[in-house]
């Protein structure tokens, strides 16, 4: 009676020991590499500096579905929001008038769904940026996302609609005119 | 089945367990990863987004300084990178010009020409 109850206890002991060994090795030993990571996992600081580049890729573009689909990475709970504070952020601690500029503009952007409604009129008709001071914007920005929140995303919901299954048109025009090789 | 034996194989099937709920079940997250461990296309998106950017703010230092949070090697090797990557995976031509013209542009650039920060 006695040996039988010792048998199951080495059992059980080995069986420990190999889990601790197994968790050992997976955790510190040899844990999960993530070489091909999301957007979303970055540091919150890398975040930052992925909505700052694709605001400011934004300026080049002016394709609202690119940016969107960019930021839609990052997992934000709100897109437009992020920004806003981002660039509110950015205001706050000194950042170029550049950077707080090409939030606070992609946040009204999304925000209104402007360029979603007929990107090939920016062939001709290209938005017209005034140039007010980031400050300015933001406050623009804060008054269309804020307010209401809720009739913001059915603005865009609804902006999303009418394109429907509209295939943006690309505004971005070719640079150079030779064809692209890879450089040596 | 000896006891040695058998405590060998209890310590092996609780290694398999441990491993499995390690690697699989509950792996180790990275939650806070930099830009260099994205996925090829991730990177490849950032370094198009570079490129677009650098054609509005004109800035190739500002540039440099994005592309060196992708990897350690060159700006030139990283946007060459991207641009296989865009002709591999039939990136729009437009995309593919600002690969190059940024690329064009980074050869002519010398870091020691930059202004140093006061």
């Amino acid at each position: 009676m006695r040996s039988d109850r010792r048998g199951s206890w080495y059992l059980l002991t080995g069986l420990v020991i190999g889990i601790a060994m197994g968790l050992i090795i997976s955790w510190e030993i040899s844990p999960v590499e993530y070489v091909n990571a999301p957007p979303y996992a970055l540091r919150a600081d890398y975040k930052d500096e992925y909505r700052a580049l694709v605001a400011a890729a934004y300026q080049y573009n002016r394709d609202l579905l690119r940016a969107e689909d960019r930021l839609a990475q990052l997992r934000d709970d709100n897109i437009i929001q992020s920004l806003g504070m981002q660039a509110q952020q950015a205001l706050a601690e000194g950042h170029s008038e550049r950077e707080v500029q090409d939030l606070s503009e992609l946040a009204m952007a999304l925000s209104k769904g402007i360029d979603l409604l007929a990107p090939q009129l920016m062939l001709t008709q290209p938005i017209a940026v005034t140039s007010p001071t980031a400050g300015s914007l933001i406050t623009q920005a804060q008054d269309s996302i804020l307010p209401d929140q809720n009739a913001s995303s059915e603005a865009t919901a609804t902006a999303e609609a009418t394109v429907g299954n509209h295939e943006p048109t690309s505004t971005v025009q070719p640079i150079l005119d030779t064809t692209p090789t890879t450089p040596p | 089945m000896s006891r040695w034996t058998k405590f060998l194989f209890a310590v092996l099937l609780g290694a398999t367990a441990g491993l499995f709920y390690g690697w699989v079940v509950n792996p180790v997250e990275y939650a806070d990863i930099a830009p260099q461990s994205l996925r090829s296309d991730y990177q490849t998106d950032y370094v198009l987004m570079v490129a677009e950017a650098y054609q509005v703010d004109g800035d190739l230092g500002l540039a440099v300084s994005r592309l060196a949070l992708l990897d350690s090697s060159t700006p030139t090797d990283i946007v060459a990178a991207s641009l296989n990557y865009g002709l591999q995976h039939d990136y729009a031509p437009q995309d593919l010009s600002l690969f190059q013209a940024l690329g064009e542009e980074l050869l002519t650039w010398n870091p020691n020409m930059e202004v140093p920060a006061p």
